[in-house]
């Protein structure tokens, strides 16, 4: 039988296991945007529950949104397509829901975890990952699949839902997972509120982690430090420039001779007073023995004197060799 | 195909149960080692024979590498070490420095896998090569077993006693690897030796010196080729692989940044402080001990060695020149 072939019967609300929703797969629930519509409209698109064969229950398979925000509405009863059990297996139910899904709209990561999780009940991880990661846009690997219900089973509500609208990334994520609860939301409390970037989320952690395991603190004290503490709650920074400040501050901690260098070299740059835009550029890290000099000029004249100007200048060895001054 | 399980003698305890897979070897077999853009390399010339290695250091490359953690030794060595010793005979001008240890220890797997018995008499005695065995394990029943001497120099990787039993932890103590190597030199063997990686660490100074004062209890500086000095330096993809698979290290404590190459390594100056301080430690001891550094800087080694190679030829040519003047 096809979908449209079961009748549309109203089913009163206590009747359907809404507690136990075994076959949503949307995250966040989040029925609000719905409820205005059905006041308006109605259901267009009737839920579909499955009538379970030894109780007068019913197992919601589609629409879990739908019933909540009409229940939200005070409504006793919703009008659903029921399928009797016997028709439709856990594993079709899925599968129904999966692709009722996936025709509508792109799954965010929790709600893939959540279908890889209701799929391992019934499927065997080979076959996952034979038959279903790439239904679910993941790459076939152990890896992806772990990630994935991961962050479905193991994060905090408040982490999940920074990750279904991307303030979070799966980088971030996966790294957040080998954290203890108490440390992942300090993290992510403080990613959120700096709006860090994907690339900024993945540099804080690894500066938080680098500087935590070397200095043997736990990441919450280390955030809980004074100067840094005072950073992020200045307000006379703008977001962006707090970000800036945070992670120069914390880069500035995790490398202090390369901190120290740099300060140095900026002291000396502006101690020896270049002008007409001239100036002297550091290599990446000082790695590179090569200074560059930019130069403007109009005569050679000009040129002869600048090069001998800049060449007797006092603080030009600390713009060579900055790390050399303690 | 033959698999080997692993329960060497000097290693049972801290190597048993490995699973080894004895696989046909199909790409080159004779390498030169690939250098690093930027920096001086030694000319250094890889024989694969195996591929990863039971001592499991916490900063080994390998970890990137082989995943899956096998153990691979290649069975069709001794068909195909013909194509190495051709090379070798069509330019009898060139030196050849040979070593094993690249893609894993030289001679974790001898107890088993016998190399030192195919290689040493095929490669020893001959004018224009040198093979050279570098370790961390006291497995040298193989060497001294064999006849031969000249050609071979059985080089130790040392670290400080810290980094030795923390991130080595499946490597023997540094005084057990240092008596292997007193055994071999009162049996006749030139030796080598690799202070690769340096770590900073807490006491670091400190620590280095018990090592060194060790080196020179046991060990006659005339019989050293040379001392390699290398600082710790990795692929950026492998901190992550470090950080879960060996969580307390330290090794990753230290002020890094991207060198020339895309590896990180210590910001220079700690580098030339390192290098400094173990130099100078070294020549208090002996002032003819072969000293290089590895993937370096010509600025670096200025700075901390008195003096440079400049390129990678000088610097094979300065090894070559240890070379000769051991095995003539
Ligand atoms: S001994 Fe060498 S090859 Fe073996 S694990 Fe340690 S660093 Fe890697």
């Amino acid at each position: 039988m096809m979908l449209c072939d079961y009748p549309i019967v109203f089913v009163a609300m206590e009747k359907l296991a809404e507690g136990q929703p075994s076959f949503a797969i949307t995250f966040p629930l989040n029925p609000d945007s719905l409820i205005e519509s059905i006041k308006t409209v109605g259901i267009i698109n009737p839920p579909v529950v499955r009538q379970k064969s030894n109780t007068d229950g019913f197992d919601i398979i589609l629409g879990l949104r739908r019933i909540t925000a009409f229940k939200a509405l005070g409504h006793a009863t919703i009008p659903c397509r029921v399928i009797p059990e016997k028709d439709l297996s856990d594993l079709d139910s899925i599968m129904l829901n999966l692709h009722d899904n996936l025709t509508m709209r792109i799954l965010n990561p929790i709600e893939k975890g959540m279908a890889l999780a209701l799929l391992l009940r019934h499927v065997s991880r080979q076959d996952i990952l034979a038959d279903y990661m790439q239904l679910l846009g993941l790459p076939r690997h152990e890896p992806a699949l772990n990630l994935h219900l991961s962050i479905a089973n193991e994060l905090s509500e408040d982490i999940k839902l920074g990750i279904a609208a991307e303030r979070i990334s799966m980088q971030a994520a996966s790294e957040m997972l080998s954290m203890d609860p108490d440390t992942r939301e300090t993290v992510y409390h403080l990613i959120t509120y700096l709006r860090l970037n994907v690339n900024y989320q993945i540099q804080f952690i690894e500066l938080l982690i680098d500087i935590s395991k070397r200095d043997s603190i736990t990441i919450p004290e280390l955030t809980r430090n004074r100067d840094l503490s005072s950073l992020i709650n200045d307000s006379d920074l703008s977001r962006p420039q707090k970000t800036r400040k945070v992670m120069e501050f914390l880069r500035d901690i995790r490398n202090p001779r390369l901190a120290q260098a740099e300060k140095v070299f900026r002291k000396a740059l502006s101690s020896i007073n270049l002008t007409d835009g001239d100036t002297i550029v550091a290599p990446s890290f000082y790695e590179s023995p090569y200074r560059e000099l930019r130069l403007r000029f109009r005569t050679r004249k000009e040129l002869k004197e600048k090069l001998q100007k800049i060449s007797d200048m006092e603080g030009i060895d600390d713009l060579i060799e900055p790390w050399k001054k303690r | 195909m033959k698999d080997y399980t692993l329960t060497t003698e000097s290693n049972k305890s801290k190597l048993n149960n490995y699973f080894i897979k004895s696989i046909p070897f199909k790409g080159e077999l004779l390498k030169p080692c690939p250098g690093t853009k930027g920096y001086i390399c030694c000319g250094y010339q890889i024989l694969n024979i195996g591929a990863n290695c039971p001592l499991d250091c916490s900063y080994c490359i390998l970890q990137s590498y082989f995943k899956d953690g096998g153990l691979r030794v290649f069975s069709n060595l001794e068909e195909r070490i013909g194509e190495v010793i051709t090379v070798i005979e069509s330019t009898p001008e060139r030196i050849y420095r040979i070593g094993t240890g690249e893609f894993t220890d030289s001679l974790a797997l001898d107890p088993l896998t016998k190399w030192t018995s195919l290689l040493i008499p095929l490669f020893a005695e001959r004018k224009n090569l040198i093979l050279e065995l570098k370790t961390k394990t006291t497995s040298i029943k193989g060497l001294i077993d064999s006849r031969h001497r000249r050609g071979i120099i059985v080089s130790w990787s040392l670290n400080s006693p810290f980094i030795s039993e923390r991130d080595e932890s499946k490597s023997p103590s540094i005084k057990a690897r240092l008596m292997a190597a007193r055994k071999c030199q009162q049996e006749g063997f030139s030796l080598g030796f690799h202070f690769d990686p340096l770590v900073t660490h807490r006491g670091w100074q400190d620590q280095y010196l018990r090592t060194l004062e060790l080196l020179a209890q046991y060990i006659n500086p005339k019989a050293i080729v040379w001392i390699s000095m290398g600082s710790f330096r990795y692929m950026p993809e492998l901190k992550p692989i470090i950080r879960k698979r060996h969580p307390d290290t330290r090794i990753l404590d230290g002020e890094f940044i991207m060198g020339l190459d895309g590896k990180m390594r210590y910001f220079k100056p700690i580098r030339i402080e390192l290098y400094s301080y173990m130099r100078h430690h070294f020549e208090s001891w002996d002032k003819d001990l072969g000293l290089y550094l590895c993937m370096e800087s010509n600025e670096v080694w200025q700075q901390s060695m008195g003096w440079s190679p400049g390129k990678t030829e000088m610097l094979s040519d300065y090894l070559d020149a240890r070379v000769r003047k051991f095995f003539g």
